[in-house]
């Protein structure tokens, strides 16, 4: 049978924050952007904390901006040397301005990092933090009588640490046991978005009253944050704010809503579940995508699959090789429209969703110059 | 301090010693540089040896094992599941040998029954279809960690005192040892006899009293996969060799073996043409292994006393006093397998007993270990279709350990580290290799009252142990790693 050949202007294969970012810089242009992804991407496998460059030459990164200059004259292979500081930094400006309207706003400066107490109560430096997080952080709490809900049989966090890490950095924090039925975070966060009465009722018989602040574990909704915020400010006359957790991660879910929604307004259509079957490649340009019988034809594809780019390298007639330049080639011959949205974690550097961020909006503006250009 | 007799060595020896010892009667201080159990006793496979496997080359340590086999199904049925085991030949392997080995059984009286191929994949669906002789032997697994815990407490019963994280040296005073001194905190403990427990570490006790005995350390290699897919110990019908042991344990399988000898059994690291030559050998039995995951491997060194080869050498061990040699005042005990702890303790004991002038007779083969406060992984489910609050006490979800278990582990098994937990409840020897539940083992340590600190110092211990195994995996599960390490070190802000 044959098929009716589909035609997109941008085709991005994974809908993690990379494939996501680049999708929705393309999509508000105007051009038509679709998103296949296999599965449902890893974002909230992070903690949906961006980390840009946390440590560099063993030493906590504060002045951004300064470190990032000597980061990439050091590593000129890194995505950050590839896109360039003045467009790192442009990224991630983009990125927390945008977050304002809408599901979940980022605080920071993109030029400095801040400091934040991890769910093991240890300090490190991040760039940009959701607004649930962005009061806990040492300067804030110096001083300050916090009161840390832990959550007995919760997974994701270290209460007894985490308060512990609090008081060696001269915050009076005391630990409280709140007994909620729920395992995970994401329970206990649909919990919130359904009934946060009840369980501000569980708090309130906990005594979880007469502090400056309550820490929380990440669980305050995945969807209605700010009410249930307000919610409990307005109720214990305290600040609330939320701990970091390991994944799977509430606030790496709702990174995930922010992405999908901005997608969303930018006319992008992202489907999961979706795999790439087959490519093809004619005289240094990609031609043909195959996905599940489907011929999808699009005039710029965006290969945004992280740790799976080798599984995709495999498929049968996609027999392209990828330089150093994250330019992708075929025989040695640049495939003209096809860009790669790829980056790495780095623990030595603390470099997480910085990278991703960065090496999305990089592939994105490339595909932009390259469909506006008129070619292929 | 004043004792009758100073052990040196934590493992399932020096604590059988103490144990011995204490019951009948006598005042005893172990003394153990790491956590019990965390020396060859913890890295052996854990088979309850019927002796078949010896019976060819080395008939005397043979019938020992089958001996020590029956007494400790007696003693310790609650770390020990009774698998029975195999012996199983496949195409490449030597007839000759299946006559050697069945005349051997006989002499060593090791039980032995023949299984028709098709019987034997009854019980074992797994097994390689092309075997040819299938013989059933009375191998049991003993679960070397609960062992250890169990004799920790019998001796506990007995008071006995027992130190962890303890190195000693010994005391010696115009050529007689007269106890030991602890290095960190320079206590001394006069003793009237030291014992040195220490396996393949005993030359380095015996030379701080200038004496030698000739210990070769030789380093065995294990493999783990995640999956349990036999329920019967599997063994190659063939002269003892590299890679033909298979032992199901609770909810996973060891790999064994390879036999290599070393200089410094503190340098025990597996290597990746070990690990891959022990999974070619035992997919030879179980050809399904392919499919596994392999979620560990680990080496461990065995007290080998004098041989020719790794594999020649006896498994036999050896009590020495030392006073033939012109030093009185200690004796050690070396060489042996696991299965033969017992024994080897009973003759330390009876030696240290006619030395000391004491008379009391051993009971050790007679009296049941005591109960232990932690589950095995089949009592966990058990337990969990049972009790209705279970769930949510849940601390390591691949291996079912509860918050109560960690608890007791640090409260009356002597734990203190997370590595010491894992030894204890299993909690990180599952699927995730504890990287789910380690930080929620610290955070009970916090809760008990260790420091900030030190806690945090024993989970990048812990963690750091358990990402050793990088140099093992491949593909996805490398990346498995990576997202392990980021969830540490880039969330959690470990150096």
């Amino acid at each position: 049978m044959n098929r009716q050949k589909k035609h997109v202007d941008a085709l991005v294969i994974g809908c993690g924050v990379a494939g996501m970012t680049a999708a929705e810089i393309i999509g508000k242009e105007g051009y038509s952007v679709h998103v296949l992804a296999s599965g449902y991407g890893c974002t909230q496998m992070s903690s949906g904390t961006i980390d840009v460059l946390g440590r560099y030459q063993g030493e906590e990164v504060v002045d951004l901006e300064a470190k990032l200059d000597g980061f990439i004259r050091e590593n000129p292979r890194h995505i950050y040397a590839l896109a360039g500081k003045e467009k790192v930094i442009q990224a991630l400006t983009e990125f927390a301005v945008e977050s304002a309207s809408h599901i979940v706003e980022y605080k920071g400066e993109p030029r400095r990092n801040t400091r934040i107490f991890t769910p093991l109560g240890t300090v490190k430096n991040t760039c940009l933090v959701q607004y649930t997080m962005s009061l806990n952080n040492p300067s804030e709490l110096t001083g300050k009588k916090v009161l840390v809900v832990a959550i007995p049989g919760l997974s994701g966090y270290a209460p007894n640490l985490f308060t512990e890490g609090l008081r060696r950095r001269n915050v009076k924090a005391r630990m409280v046991r709140v007994n909620v039925p729920v395992k995970t975070t994401f329970q206990l966060a649909r919990f919130f978005d359904l009934e946060a009465e009840g369980i501000i009722t569980h708090l309130k018989e906990a005594g979880a009253a007469g502090f400056d602040y309550v820490a929380m574990p990440p669980v305050l909704g995945l969807r209605r944050t700010r009410s249930i915020l307000k919610m409990l400010e307005e109720d214990f006359e305290a600040h609330f704010f939320e701990i970091p957790s390991f994944p799977p991660s509430v606030p790496g879910q709702r990174l995930h809503f922010l992405l999908e929604e901005k997608c969303e307004q930018a006319g992008v259509k992202v489907e999961m579940g979706k795999i790439v079957t087959g490519v093809k490649i004619k005289n240094g340009y990609l031609r043909e995508v195959e996905v599940d019988k489907e011929k999808i034809t699009p005039s710029v594809g965006v290969v945004a699959t992280g740790w799976m780019l080798k599984s995709i390298l495999r498929i049968k007639g996609l027999p392209f090789q990828v330089n150093e330049s994250l330019n992708v080639e075929k025989n040695g011959e640049r495939v003209e429209n096809l860009f790669l949205a790829l980056s790495s974690v780095s623990y030595e550097n603390m470099i997480g969703l910085g990278a991703a961020i960065t090496s999305g909006y990089l592939a994105g503006i490339n595909a932009l110059k390259y469909l506006r250009e008129g070619r292929g | 301090m004043r004792v009758d007799a100073v052990i040196i060595g934590g493992g399932v020896t020096g604590l059988g010693i103490a144990r011995d010892l204490a019951q009948r009667g006598l005042r005893v201080a172990l003394f153990e540089r790491r956590d019990i159990a965390s020396g060859t006793t913890g890295r052996s496979h854990g088979l309850l040896h019927s002796g078949a496997r010896y019976v060819v080359r080395d008939p005397v340590s043979a019938s020992e094992c089958a001996k020590e086999n029956r007494v400790l199904r007696r003693i310790a049925p609650h770390v020990i599941e009774e698998t029975g085991g195999m012996f199983v030949a496949v195409e490449e392997d030597d007839l000759d040998y299946e006559r050697k080995f069945l005349e051997g059984c006989k002499r060593a009286s090791v039980r032995v029954e023949e299984l028709s191929v098709r019987e034997s994949r009854k019980i074992e669906p797994y097994l390689n279809p092309s075997a040819y002789t299938v013989f059933l032997v009375d191998d049991a697994v003993v679960d070397p960690f609960r062992l250890a815990i169990a004799n920790f407490l019998a001796a506990k019963e007995h008071n006995a005192e027992i130190y962890t994280y303890e190195p000693v040296r010994l005391i010696v005073h115009e050529g007689t040892v007269v106890g030991v001194e602890t290095v960190n905190t320079k206590q001394k403990i006069y003793s009237d006899v030291v014992i040195n427990a220490t396996g393949p570490w005993a030359d380095f006790i015996c030379r701080q009293a200038g004496l030698e005995i000739g210990v070769k350390p030789n380093k065995g290699t294990l493999v783990v996969t995640g999956k349990r897919v036999v329920n019967t110990v599997l063994n190659r019908l063939r002269p003892p060799s590299d890679g033909d042991i298979i032992v199901p344990h609770q909810t996973t399988m060891i790999l064994g073996t390879t036999s290599t000898y070393i200089k410094d059994p503190d340098e025990v690291m597996p290597t990746i043409e070990e690990v891959n030559l022990i999974l070619r050998e035992c997919g030879k039995m179980l050809p399904c292994l392919r499919e596994l995951r392999v979620i560990r491997a680990f080496s461990g060194a065995r007290p080998l006393l004098e041989g020719t080869s790794g594999r020649e050498a006896g498994r036999t061990f050896t009590v020495v006093d030392h006073e033939k040699q012109g030093v009185e005042g200690l004796v050690t005990v070396t060489g042996g397998k696991l299965t033969t702890y017992r024994l080897m303790a009973e003759r330390t004991s009876d030696l240290v007993c006619r030395k000391l002038g004491v008379r009391a007779t051993c009971r050790t083969s007679k009296e049941e270990l005591p109960k232990i406060p932690v589950r095995t992984c089949k009592e966990r489910y058990e337990a969990s279709l049972l009790e209705a609050k279970w769930e949510k006490e849940v601390v390591c979800e691949c291996e079912l350990v509860t918050r109560r278990e960690v608890e007791e582990s640090f409260k009356v098994l002597g734990a203190k580290t997370l590595e010491d937990i894992k030894r204890r409840t299993r909690a990180g020897m599952g699927e995730c290799q504890g990287q789910f539940c380690a930080y929620k083992v610290a955070d009970i340590m916090v809760e008990l009252g260790t420091s900030f600190h030190d806690a945090l110092r024993s989970l990048n211990e812990f963690l750091r142990n358990q990402w050793k195994t990088e140099q093992i995996l491949e593909g996805t599960q490398r990346a498995q790693l990576e997202f392990f390490k980021a969830m540490y070190k880039l969330v959690g802000g470990l150096e």
